[in-house]
């Protein structure tokens, strides 16, 4: 974790400073005794930094709870990112495609992603939750949700 | 006619309208499954069944908003424990514990304590309310900006009790928490922050979608990635009851948590989501089992999920006395009353003090039956994470973007719970506690804005923060951090000869 540590700190040392460097720009207020828009983004960018330069000391210096435990960012990085364009393309495709077609083939390639390969079964599963969870939410509990293609019909 | 007797009369009149009672049911079964599922909160179900009460009379609209109010916050826990996604974020700390119970074949004792547990806080809270209603009021009353900033600093203490392994990452992680809610229009003079021009962005991000992201929507790319993961938790139901030896263990906290969510309630602004936050501290730092908590100890769920039931009783204080909603969902309320005719606050309690027995006497009722329709429910709530895990992640991702959009029926709040989900999933893999951000979120605005109040109406004074109610809450803040500091190291030292 040392490395990961010092990586984190190093992140948010750069949050920090962006939020400082953004809010100097920040105009004073009217009221004399307002502080003004920067003060509490300006305490929580110190904040961040006075902590996260803690951390890099600390994690240099190997002191810290996790500074021996080992970091792994994913142990299948190929699942992830295949998974998480899944859920990407589902969210691009969401008010085109219509909430229920857009769930239906979200659900089948995430199932197969994640190693089902009984077909029948993922095929009626996948329409099922697409269609249940819009009679629940948009019929019975009156939420709008995108209908898409579907538009004419729902 | 003296208080009790006037709440008796009304129980009694309620007990003998089987139309009201069986509505009430429905009303409760319903406001359980709403709390379940992810992003719908008790705000959302009230505001969703408002309209449906509109050409009821009141003795009937009136209960079952009620119903959905006790028994959505109670749903909350149902999947906060079976799929470590807090249904509301009322049950936000009852994750902690309540997944790593479930995880580990716990999870039908876990339901059953949160049932019980949810049952007596939100009975604490509602006896409370009718008992002690005008002199809490009066307390919260007499709060300023400066206490109501004191209180959010007090709250912010609660990080030491849920960083985990490292302090130090857990005050980082609510420092991110406390950037993210800078962004958005300035509370006092509307100066936009952070908002690169999107009109998206000028309200800030919204509470539900962060909350979905960090704790759903990352815990579906953990899923993914682990292949060895996809696998069925093991969590048989052995009783519908908890345990007279879990009772026995928990009782006291579940008391105590009472009457923390109960005065927390009654103080405008700081709802159920603080809460159960600061039982669930207020329980790991007196409790003798405190290295189990974070690791599935069942005071862990007693705990927060009495407080957020009991912040029900306690909202509805000032709500009715004075006409402040004390959390959103109680500002739903107010709009339900009005809708009917009636405005909340003093008059409320001279000319319709019926109506005022009729909610006290609702929400005794509505508690027990949440009590009955949950513990009956409770196979069928555990059979939830009993469906395979590969069709159960596209479930709970697909839960969320519903919940996400159907907030505001908006597509950036599904890009925000999605984005905020990667960034908990990297959060979780750098071992950052994601919980404090969610504190951070939710305390940060009210520090803000009532420090920059109090600045403004003491010419830039910051003495109002030494009033005897602030000190107090400063006292109770370097208590909490104090006392978990040294119970830690204690522990530390006990367990590093080994």
């Amino acid at each position: 974790m040392k490395k990961a540590n010092i990586v984190t700190g190093c992140i948010f040392i750069a949050l920090g400073g962006y939020v400082l460097f953004t809010t100097a720009g920040y105009p004073q207020n009217l009221s004399a005794y307002d502080p003004g828009a920067a003060y509490f983004p300006s305490f929580a960018a110190w904040l961040v930094i006075a902590l996260s330069a803690a951390l890099i000391v600390m994690s240099v210096m190997g002191k810290g709870a996790d500074v021996d435990q080992p970091f792994v960012l994913t142990p299948s990085p190929k699942q992830l990112g295949i998974g998480l364009g899944l859920f990407v393309l589902y969210c691009i495709l969401l008010t085109g495609l219509g909430f229920i077609i857009d769930t239906i083939w979200f659900c089948f390639a995430c199932m197969y992603l994640l190693q089902n390969r009984k077909y029948l079964q993922m095929a009626l599963v996948s329409i099922g939750i697409g269609i249940g969870i819009y009679v629940l939410f948009a019929m019975v509990l009156g939420a709008k949700l995108p209908a898409g293609l579907l538009k004419g019909i729902l | 006619m003296s208080n009790i007797s006037m709440f008796l009369s009304s129980m009694g009149d309620l007990l003998t309208n089987p139309k009201c009672l069986l509505l009430m049911l429905i009303a409760v079964a319903c406001g359980i499954v709403i709390g379940a599922l992810p992003g719908l909160t008790a705000t959302m179900g009230v505001a969703l069944m408002t309209p449906f009460t509109y050409g009821m009379d009141m003795e009937y609209g009136l209960p079952m908003l009620l119903a959905i109010y006790c028994s959505a916050v109670y749903g909350g826990s149902i999947s906060a424990i079976l799929l470590n996604t807090p249904g509301t974020p009322a049950a936000a700390a009852t994750v902690l514990d309540g997944y790593p119970m479930a995880k580990s074949g716990q999870a039908g004792r876990a339901l059953s304590m949160s049932v019980l547990a949810s049952t007596v806080g939100g009975l604490i809270g509602v006896a409370a309310m009718i008992l002690f209603a005008p002199a809490m009021s009066k307390i919260a009353l007499h709060f300023t900006s400066a206490e109501f900033a004191m209180i959010a600093v007090f709250g912010l203490s609660i990080i030491v009790s849920i960083s985990g392994e490292s302090l130090l990452k857990g005050f980082i992680a609510a420092g991110l928490g406390l950037l993210l809610c800078c962004i958005g229009l300035d509370p006092m003079d509307g100066y936009p922050r952070f908002t690169f021009g999107s009109l998206n962005l000028y309200s800030g991000f919204e509470l539900v979608p962060v909350l979905i992201g960090l704790f759903a929507v990352s815990e579906c790319l953990l899923s993914i990635e682990n292949k060895e993961k996809a696998q069925k938790i093991n969590s048989k139901l052995e009783r519908l009851l908890s345990p007279l030896s879990d009772i026995k263990r928990c009782m006291g906290h579940i008391v105590k948590s009472g009457i923390i969510g109960t005065f927390i309630g009654c103080i405008p602004g700081a709802g159920s989501d603080i809460a159960c936050f600061v039982a669930y501290g207020e329980a790991k730092r007196s409790a003798k089992n405190s290295d189990e908590f974070g690791k599935g100890a069942i005071e862990g769920v007693a705990a927060p999920e009495s407080a957020n039931n009991a912040v029900g009783g306690g909202a509805m204080i000032p709500m009715l006395s004075l006409g402040v909603p004390g959390d959103p969902v109680t500002a739903v309320l107010i709009g339900a009353l009005m809708i009917q005719g009636l405005t909340p606050g003093p008059l409320l309690y001279r000319d319709h003090q019926d109506v005022v027995y009729l909610i006290f006497a609702a929400m005794v009722i509505a508690n027990i039956f949440m009590f009955i329709v949950a513990t009956a429910g409770l196979p069928a709530f555990v059979k939830v994470i009993s469906i395979d895990n590969n069709i159960l992640v596209p479930i709970i991702f697909v839960l969320c973007m519903v919940g996400s959009f159907s907030l505001r029926n908006n597509i950036f709040d599904v890009w925000t719970a999605l984005g905020f989900g990667v960034v908990g999933y990297l959060l979780q893999k750098v071992k950052l506690p994601v919980s404090p951000i969610l504190l951070a979120l939710i305390l940060g605005p009210m520090a803000e804005t009532n420090l920059r109040r109090m600045l403004v109406a003491n010419d830039g004074s910051y003495l109002p923060l030494t009033s005897p109610i602030c000190l107090v809450l400063l006292a109770l803040s370097v208590f909490m951090v104090v006392s978990t500091l040294y119970k830690q190291s204690k522990s530390r030292t006990k367990s590093s000869p080994s």
